[in-house]
């Protein structure tokens, strides 16, 4: 009887059974990365429904609900599906780390597995800790359905694990050039990440401003490693990630997206230039909904003849193939127009997704970073200058001078508006400068008494508050993990 | 006077064939015999003493022998009484012995219905049987839910024992209605645990026709009907449709519709486009059996096969069924007899489902039936082309819907064969050893074609990445089943009856799912075949397997048919867990206490029968997936990475955490009943009261997702179902030429969520209709019933008296009024109002309440018999009463809510709020945001009473028949679903998409029930 009972799964693989080989640890770190490319993070969510860019776009609907205008909920399916997505990753990422000494092969492969799964998992964290503040930490894979309840750990603490992980991974992966590509994590991505963890740390809510040097430190370290430099053409960045170009000079870690879902089986598709974009209903040019326009507050932060401007927000609109120029007074019915369909060289264009790659860390930005810390720690010093004027000039925008350290943080604040825009970057940095309330209230008073039409963005800029400095811990979880908290307010 | 030998003659009423192995008492003697083939008999008797004769099948006779030497003895056929033999598990009783609560179904009855499969008639037949169609797409299963549904994930569905054959999940289509004889229905733990861990969501015991000894007897029946669609929605007119497009938006409109001279009122003269008129038709459904049933002492047969066909009410949909069965059953020796079962069929459903899963709500097929327009403003003729060219959004799905179901090929074929055969052996006169086996083997294939003229396959849609597109997939299933038992029954001293079964049982079963499916298909004329020169994009494969090892036993005991106990117990092994969870024991007891057998109660002549019942016991369910316990990793496409450029590389994720503890789910049932017969059995009443409370719940249950898992299977929650079940037969009119029958039964079902997931107060369920629509739409919640509607309480339109107008036409909502979920200055009159129940102002989350419930209060069923000379008609009731049902279609069609250009609404919309017509309270034609809400604005009562069935047969007398050799003709005409009572505004009142035990009620492009007619004939030769 014993043996009758005895049966045996033909049709799935148990994890005892595999990550037996090399090949079999690479396909559970390929997992780690899909996350990457969900439609919960950098497909779709942080690009355009969570509300990333702050003052410097709109959600341009006039009837619309969630995080994008400041409506959302604890059991919001936007907010729940990130962090779900987030920690399934994390999940992933534990069980290639627990399983990394299982396979005979040689170390340096295995260090750059292993590497490359300690620093995505401590990223995902640092995006939850950044989005939700106190947050659960797991670091073993889950075996049992029972006893699950985790309870949050200070962001600090979450801090401490994430640079930790972060430093430890950096000594064990490739370098950039070995890489060859922008879509690995390598030695520039990790040091760049850490600039920005560091100086995450430094901002608020814990304001640790001793960290601000290990910001500067870890921003050198790129900047001196002389691997990356900037394109000289602003605008070929955002081409190159259209037609799936590479210039790992400039762009040092990327999130890959991958074909057009024509001919083939793969889903590794996005929604770059498909949702932001600049909206056209042309199946040539690419279909785009447009669904993020510009402020006027960006476009005024732009000086005539800076380069940046009528790239990152599309001074034309589509009238079937036809560009038709927007009137110098259409301040708010530009569509945000760093993502452009037109440029993608895989044809035929999918309608409703697209190939095009999206930076998560540009060289700009850790001379921006450095810029920054730098000016905290010491002032405006010469080092400053030349991080923050090697950007403008790329800009062809007029170097700075003679400011005082007040002067200029308001400079590379805005600086980081001008070159950052729509890259997801936005709203964190308004948190860690303790602006983002004042800010949104500022620019919704601004929409409201100047929009016109878009008058009805006001709105989504009014509707927020001291919460949402944090985004609520999904219902969901709260339900069914007692030991958690909820954030502020929700 | 010494006893002396009486001979005589033992008949069947009616056919006069004769009837071998009768058994002959005389009562009160110990002495018996049995009639031999030619259904002769001799025993020693004498006057004054009582014969006994008994047959299984047949009423018992009594008859007191005066001086006769040689008897003609004529037994009547049993139809009903308490003498009627009831199948149970691993044997049959009395119905006078059973101790336990079954129900039979009146086959007789049932076999008027005209429709192809056993379960689309079974629906109000019995007390507690509660039979739900999601829909009414030709050869789709029911859902068949026995006292409540248990178990909140995992199937309810009750475990079949067709001729033995335990199944769970038969294909009901597969058998042939005709070649049913019994149907008994086990519903409370003392029946249903000898069954032990399939036995708690009840069971169906089939059992089908045999040959019957005597001379063969060679039948046909068939039929020729028509259905068409109980009832279609009526549309805008063309006038209507251009008036509401310019409501939505004037300019639009007008350069639309309004050009080169044409007015509003010139559309008034178009005939226009009712969609409903073009995919709905009048279809036909024929049906065909032939059957050869006979046999001697020794052996007897049966042949039968059926040919049926029926066309759906939707063009291209329909069902076929080729079926065959033949049964031999072989007396061996006078100690051992054997007999052998095989059935075959083959069906084949044609047509997609036009509530088929699908994630986006325009997609749908009644979505274009009803949203294509009526009209269109450029003079197009808009049946010609498969696209409407007005239509260009890319989130809108329309597409002429006749073109395209016409263009689709949708099949699924299953091929299933079934042979059981069983040696019994008398060891003794009164043990008998019973071995038994069986094989089941069920192929199906499905196939799918989606060439440039349909939806799917049209590359002119922008998201239609596929093209032109097929796959093919095969899904294969066999069972095996070896049943062992040794049955003891004998009657000591007169007054004890002892019944023992003893047994053990094995089964395995196995499924695989082998196909592909190919995409940008160059030659679509090649169709199926032409799938080699497209680029395969899936394929499927998937395996699985289990086996089962039981021990059974029970003990039936009887003291004088008076004090009646029964006791079983069952032990159960499955390979669904982990070694040390895999056995499992369900043990029950029942008690009857006969109370018309005491003296007491003999003296009331009206009482016939009177009989309390008392039972409880343990079964189970293990309906988990094979290796569920397991953890697994998967290599799924989605998890897959493109690394600088190349093609993507795989990756390997978790798929489940597995659980090792998992067991089986447990299920308590207490059930008290009584059972009375008055005036000889001429009234029978039957109660039943019971109690089931469900363990150790196999739940899908939520985890957080820092676990980085959605769900695991684990035993956590419990449920419970009580309710009340009548039962009333009576024969109100019995006279030589014209009798009245009646059957009238109500269940009344209660279900109650004890216990969830750690933590989790409620359960959330989403219905997956629609991209917008992610929100729950049920609610399971401690304490209160399961598949309760969940959202917000709708409190009719906002209204001018809500506002204050600041300016002319510029209205701005009270301070004092709650805003709905929309923000305030978005509120207009004529915009839904949401009940703010908490009072903070505002309706939000948190006001979102329980606003219906899924689930009917009560069901039954109401069936009446008249018989006059040859004629006989049935009228069969069918009702549910209290349930509520979710009518989605309603939102896009009474309200746009997705906003869609050029949507063509229902009639009921023509109504809607306007500044012309501010008292209406369906909203006003746009300008809101309630996309992705549920309220009970369309939440509608589903309770209904329906003229299921009426019959009418003429039997043409016999002296007509005789000189042609024909023993009986029958002609009938019978209609089905003929009259419909309810408040319900679908299309049918009898749906539930998509239903589980979490979500009843829920009503989206269904397919639409038929009304059907039919002539039939029926003739023995």
């Amino acid at each position: 009887c014993k043996k009758f009972l005895d049966t045996k799964p033909k049709d799935f693989l148990t994890p005892t059974a595999y990550y037996n080989t090399e090949e079999q640890l690479n396909n559970g770190l390929t997992a780690v990365y899909d996350i990457l490319a969900a439609s919960e993070l950098y497909s779709n969510n942080f690009t355009s429904r969570m509300g990333t860019e702050a003052d410097l776009g709109f959600y341009a609907r006039s009837t619309f609900n969630g995080p994008q205008v400041y409506t959302h909920t604890s059991s919001d399916n936007l907010v729940n599906g990130t962090w779900q997505k987030l920690y399934t990753g994390i999940s992933r990422a534990n069980m290639v780390l627990a399983n990394i000494d299982k396979p005979k092969m040689s170390d340096s492969a295995r260090n750059r597995i292993r590497g490359e799964a300690l620093f995505l998992r401590a990223y995902y964290y640092f995006m939850l800790v950044s989005n939700w503040g106190d947050v659960p930490v797991v670091l073993e894979p889950v075996a049992a359905a029972t006893g699950n309840d985790v309870a949050r750990t200070p962001a600090k603490e979450v801090y401490e694990m994430i640079v930790r992980d972060m430093k430890e991974a950096e000594g064990l992966v490739n370098t950039i050039t070995a890489a060859g590509f922008s879509g690995r994590v390598t030695q520039s991505a990790i040091r760049g990440v850490l600039a920005r963890v560091y100086l995450y740390w430094a901002g608020n809510p814990l304001k640790d401003e001793s960290k601000y040097a290990d910001a500067r430190e870890w921003a050198l370290k790129v900047m001196e490693s002389g691997l990356h430099e900037l394109d000289t053409s602003y605008s070929q960045i955002f081409i190159n990630y259209a037609q799936d170009k590479y210039n790992i000079k400039e762009s040092i870690w990327e999130v890959e997206f991958w074909g057009n879902r024509l001919g083939n089986a793969y889903t590794e598709t996005g929604w770059i230039g498909y949702t932001v974009g600049i909206a056209t209903t042309d199946t040539e040019i690419g279909f785009s909904y447009g669904f993020i326009n510009a402020t006027a507050r960006l476009y005024r932060l732009y000086e005539e003849g800076d380069v940046r401007r009528d790239w990152c927000i599309a001074p034309f609109k589509y009238s079937g193939k036809n560009k038709v120029a927007h009137a110098a007074n259409q301040l708010y019915h530009r569509n945000a127009g760093k993502w452009r369909r037109e440029y993608e060289t895989l044809n035929p264009k999918a309608p409703s997704t697209t190939p095009q790659n999206f930076p998560i860390l540009r060289y700009s930005d850790v001379l921006l970073m450095f810029a920054e810390a730098e000016n905290q720690l010491h002032g405006p010093t010469p080092e400053a200058y030349a991080a923050i004027n090697q950007v403008r000039k790329r800009a062809k925008a007029a170097e700075f001078e003679n400011l005082g350290k007040a002067e200029f943080f308001a400079a590379l604040e805005e600086e980081r508006s001008r070159e950052l825009c729509f890259e997801a970057l936005r709203k964190p940095d308004l948190i860690r400068w303790g602006k983002f309330l004042e800010t949104m209230e500022n620019e919704g008073n601004e929409i409201a008494s100047e929009a016109g039409t878009y008058a009805y963005a006001t709105i989504a800029f009014l509707n927020v508050s001291a919460k949402h400095l944090l985004f609520p811990v999904p219902a969901r979880e709260m339900m069914l993990n007692r030991k958690l908290t909820q954030n502020p307010g929700w | 006077q010494n006893p002396s030998p009486v001979k005589g003659r033992v008949t069947a009423a009616g056919s006069g064939l004769a009837l071998p192995g009768v058994s002959v008492k005389i009562d009160g003697s110990g002495r018996g015999a049995t009639t031999d083939t030619s259904g002769r008999f001799s025993i020693a008797a004498k006057p004054g003493e009582t014969l006994v004769f008994s047959y299984i099948g047949f009423e018992r006779l009594s008859f007191v022998l005066k001086d006769q030497s040689n008897l003609n003895i004529l037994l009547k056929e049993s139809s009903r009484g308490i003498d009627e033999v009831v199948v149970i598990g691993y044997g049959a009783v009395a119905k006078k012995d059973l101790t336990g609560s079954v129900g039979s179904v009146n086959m007789e009855d049932l076999s008027k219905a005209p429709v192809l499969s056993f379960d689309e008639a079974l629906a109000g037949r019995l007390a507690g049987v509660q039979v739900s169609s999601g829909e009414g797409q030709p050869g789709s299963q029911m859902n068949i839910v026995i006292r409540g549904a248990n178990s909140l994930t995992q199937s309810n569905a009750p475990l079949y024992v067709i001729d033995g054959f335990p199944m769970e999940d038969p294909e009901s289509a597969s058998i042939n209605p005709d070649d049913i004889a019994s149907i008994d229905v086990l519903k409370d733990a003392s029946a249903t645990a000898i069954y032990g861990a399939r036995g708690a969501n009840g069971v169906i015991v089939i059992t089908t026709k045999k040959g019957k000894p005597g001379k063969p007897v060679v039948t046909y029946s068939g039929s020729y009907g028509i259905q068409k669609v109980l009832k279609t929605i009526p549309m805008m007119n063309p006038y209507e449709f251009v008036k509401y497009q310019y409501d939505r938006n004037p300019d639009v409109a007008t350069e639309s519709y309004l050009q080169n001279g044409k007015t509003l009122e010139s559309y008034k003269n178009e005939p226009g486009y009712n969609w409903q008129d073009y995919i709905f038709r009048t279809a036909p459904i024929t049906n065909h059996n032939l059957s050869l049933r006979g046999g001697n002492a020794q052996t007897q047969y049966s042949l039968s096969g059926s040919v049926s066909n029926q066309e759906g009410i939707i063009i291209q949909s329909g069902f076929k069924r080729y079926q065959g069965r033949i049964s031999i059953d072989q007396v061996v020796t006078p100690k051992v007899k054997t007999g052998v079962t095989i059935n075959y069929s083959n069906t084949t459903q044609t047509g997609a489902s036009p509530s088929a899963n699908n994630n986006q709500s325009t997609n749908y097929l009644l979505f274009s039936v009803w949203g294509y327009r009526p009209v269109s403003g450029a003079g197009i003729d808009l049946s010609e082309d498969l696209f409407d060219p007005d239509i260009n959004d890319a989130a809108d799905h329309r597409i002429n819907p006749v073109i395209s179901t016409q263009n689709e090929l949708r099949l699924r074929g299953i091929k299933n064969f079934t042979a059981n055969a069983y040696v019994d052996y008398n060891i003794t006169k009164d043990l008998l050893l019973k071995i038994t086996g069986g094989v089941n083997s069920q192929t199906g294939r499905s196939d799918a074609f989606f060439n440039s003229m349909t939806h799917k396959g049209t590359p002119l849609f922008p998201t239609n990445v596929q093209g032109i597109n097929g796959s093919v997939s095969y899904d294969e299933l066999s069972t095996w089943v070896n049943e062992n038992t040794l049955s003891y029954r004998k009657t000591f001293n007169k007054v004890h009856k002892l019944d023992v079964v003893a047994g053990m049982t094995m089964q395995a079963g196995k499924r695989s799912r082998y196909g592909f499916a190919a995409q940008q298909v160059p030659n679509e004329e090649l169709e199926l075949s032409g799938l080699d020169e497209g680029i395969p994009y899936q394929a499927y494969a998937s395996d699985g397997n289990y086996t089962l090892a039981s021990f059974l036993g029970r003990v039936n005991y009887g003291f004088r048919s008076k004090y009646l106990f029964t006791a079983s117990l069952r032990a159960d092994g499955s390979s669904k867990f982990a070694p040390e969870n895999q056995w499992s024991y369900f043990p029950s007891a029942a008690f009857a206490w006969r109370m018309s057998g005491e003296n007491f109660m003999k003296g009331l002549r009206t009482v016939s029968d009177a009989k309390l019942r008392i039972s409880y016991g343990v079964t189970g369910n293990n309906r988990v997936g094979d290796f569920d316990y397991m953890p697994s990793l998967q290599l799924p496409i989605g998890a897959s990475y493109s690394f600088n450029n190349a093609t993507p590389s795989k990756g390997v994720i978790p798929g489940t955490i597995g659980n090792r503890d998992l067991k089986w789910e447990s299920t308590e049932q207490i059930d008290i009943g009584y059972d009375l017969g008055l005036f000889n059995n001429r009234i029978e009443f039957s109660a039943d009261v019971y109690r089931k409370t469900t363990r150790d719940l196999l739940l899908q249950a939520n985890v957080p997702y820092t676990t980085g898992f959605e769900t695991v299977f684990k035993n956590i929650g419990s449920v419970r179902n009580q309710g009340l079940e009548l039962t009333l037969s009576t024969v109100n009119i019995d006279r030589k030429n014209f009798t009245w029958s009646s059957n009238f039964n109500i269940s009344f079902n209660q279900t109650k969520v004890l216990a969830l997931a750690e933590g989790e107060e409620a359960l959330l369920t989403p219905m997956t209709w629609d991209s917008g629509y992610k929100g729950a739409l049920y609610i399971a919640r401690l304490r209160q019933s399961t598949s309760l509607f969940y959202g917000y309480i709708w409190d009719g339109l906002y209204k001018y008296e809500d506002f204050i107008e600041t300016a002319p036409g510029q209205y701005v909502l009270r301070k004092d009024v709650p805003a709905n979920t929309d923000t305030r200055d978005m509120i207009k009159p004529g915009h839904n109002k949401f009940r703010d129940i908490n009072g903070d102002g505002v309706a939000n989350t948190s006001d979102m309440t329980v606003i219906g419930r899924g689930l009917p209060i009560h069901t039954g069923g109401f069936s009446n018999n008249f018989s006059y000379k040859g004629l006989s008609l049935n009228v069969f009731f069918q009702w549910s009463y209290g349930n509520d049902i979710m009518n989605a279609n309603r939102l896009m069609f009474e309200e746009n809510v997705g906003n869609r250009n050029n949507l063509n609404q229902y009639k009921s919309y023509v109504n809607r709020w306007s500044p012309e017509n501010p008292d209406s309270d369906i909203p006003v034609s746009r300008g809101q945001t309630m996309y992705g809400l549920y309220s009970s604005r369309v939440i509608e009562d589903g309770s209904y009473l329906r003229l299921k069935t009426l019959s009418l047969q003429y039997s043409l007398p016999k002296r007509w028949l005789k000189p042609a050799k024909i023993s009986s003709i029958g002609l009938s005409v019978a209609a089905q679903n003929l009259w419909t009572w309810t408040s319900y505004s679908g299309m049918d009142p009898e749906v539930s998409v998509r239903h589980s035990a979490l979500s009843s009620g829920f009503d989206y492009s269904a397919y639409p029930r038929a009304r059907t007619l039919t002539f039939g004939v029926k003739a023995s030769f």
